[in-house]
């Protein structure tokens, strides 16, 4: 009866098992776009803009890049396409110039490592009864350790009012806020694709940037 | 006569253990689950799920009535590419959203028609219900678990099939009631399996 029982329960198993979740999950799946702004910002009354020639890596010490900086290019180039497209004006002498909006792209990369498993081996032999000497045996293997790495990736695009720059607090107020997120794992075409989109949609979800 | 006596005792003797009156009953159910409500409505764009299966046990009280308890684990998944808006806030990427069910019931059941025969029947059963909510966006995840209340009203029936195997149909409407942390639960479950008698 018992048989019968598990028989029967492992057939429903099955039938329920084979149920399939909603298809595979990609690396481009697990990227996310996140905007947000200042709603007492007048957008529409900016014209200007200006973007520096530098991505600030965060969290790292000057020089110290694992990436070498091998997409700064691309996320400077998108993210000025995409505020000429919405009708702004680059200006590339500040100083002489003031602005409405300065631009500040940062960038970070963090290494995950998950660890899994693992225990000491045990029993390491026991000495013999003196006289009669017993080597120190060998010791039982442990539980193989998994180490998991992965490195995810964060592009901030950063909208700063400079009038609005308070010297004496020392804050620098953002309008505008857009962040990608996601694994930088993949070949460096995928990501640099993944990054492009990822910029083209942190603008295109923020139509009240536009002039 | 000897002979007639003979396979008249006989036919008694097979019908009668045949008709032995059904004392207990063990279920193992395949289950296909719809999702109502806002139960629905977290899952975004999961219509029916078979990912799902139940154990039950009856005792029969009464030749037409029993009670028992219920267990099942039911699994439900949705996904989603809509942006979430919260404010001035914006957050776009693919949505995972799941739901593992399981409620621990008490339950009572009536019966119509014969033991040997096609047997539909109405039930009731009331209990506890750990829902498991789990929502992945991006690389970042939000769990949500809870013990709820939880009911359901139920129909179906029985046909059997050999002495001591049924096949159980039933059809529950499963609600687990809101609670302070979690909204209420609903499905409509379809239960397809093998009752063992008499185990």
């Amino acid at each position: 009866m018992i048989k019968k029982i598990l028989s029967i329960a492992l057939v429903m198993f099955t039938l329920s098992a084979c149920y399939n979740t909603k298809g595979d999950v990609y690396v481009s799946d697990l990227d996310i776009i996140v905007t947000t702004f200042d709603d007492t910002y007048d957008f529409t009354g900016a014209q200007t803009f200006y973007l520096p020639d530098t991505v600030l890596q965060l969290g790292l010490e000057v020089g110290d890049d694992p990436l070498d900086g091998i997409y700064d290019e691309l996320i400077i180039s998108k993210t000025r396409q995409n505020l000429l497209d919405l009708g702004y004006i680059e200006e590339t002498d500040p100083e002489n110039n003031p602005v409405d909006l300065v631009v500040l792209l940062q960038s970070v990369v963090v290494d995950f490592h998950n660890i899994y498993g693992g225990y000491p081996p045990y029993y390491p032999g026991y000495p013999g009864y003196p006289g009669y000497p017993w080597g120190p045996g060998w010791g039982w293997g442990g539980y193989p350790v998994i180490v998991q790495s992965y490195s995810k990736g964060t592009v901030m695009i950063n909208m700063v009012d400079p009038d609005a720059i308070d010297g004496n607090t020392q804050t620098v107020p953002r309008v505008w806020i857009g962040l990608l997120n996601g694994l930088a794992e993949g070949s460096a075409s995928n990501v640099r694709t993944r990054i492009g989109e990822g910029i083209d949609k942190a603008f295109d979800q923020s139509a009240y940037l536009g002039q | 006569m000897i002979k007639k006596i003979a396979i008249l005792s006989f036919l008694v003797f097979t019908l009668s253990n045949a008709a032995d009156a059904q004392e207990k009953i063990f279920n193992i159910n395949w289950n296909i689950g719809i999702p109502m409500g806002d139960t629905k409505d977290f899952l975004s764009n999961e219509d029916i799920s078979f990912g799902g299966m139940s154990f039950e046990f009856r005792q029969f009280v009464k030749s037409n009535i029993s009670i028992g308890g219920y267990f099942a684990w039911d699994f439900y998944n949705g996904s989603s590419e809509e942006d979430i808006v919260m404010g001035n806030t914006t957050l776009s990427g693919s949505q995972r959203m799941y739901i593992n069910s399981l409620p621990f019931m008490i339950n009572a059941h009536y019966y119509m028609g014969e033991s040997t025969g096609f047997r539909p029947y109405i039930g009731v059963g009331l209990g506890a219900v750990r829902t498991l909510e789990r929502t992945e966006v991006g690389t970042f995840l939000i769990q949500n678990n809870n013990w709820q209340f939880g009911y359901y009203p139920e129909v179906g029936f029985m046909i059997p099939v050999t002495y001591s195997t049924n096949i159980n149909f039933g059809a529950k409407y499963n609600l687990a009631l809101e609670s302070n942390d979690a909204f209420a639960h609903s499905a409509l479950t379809f239960n397809v399996g093998v009752s063992i008698i008499n185990f």
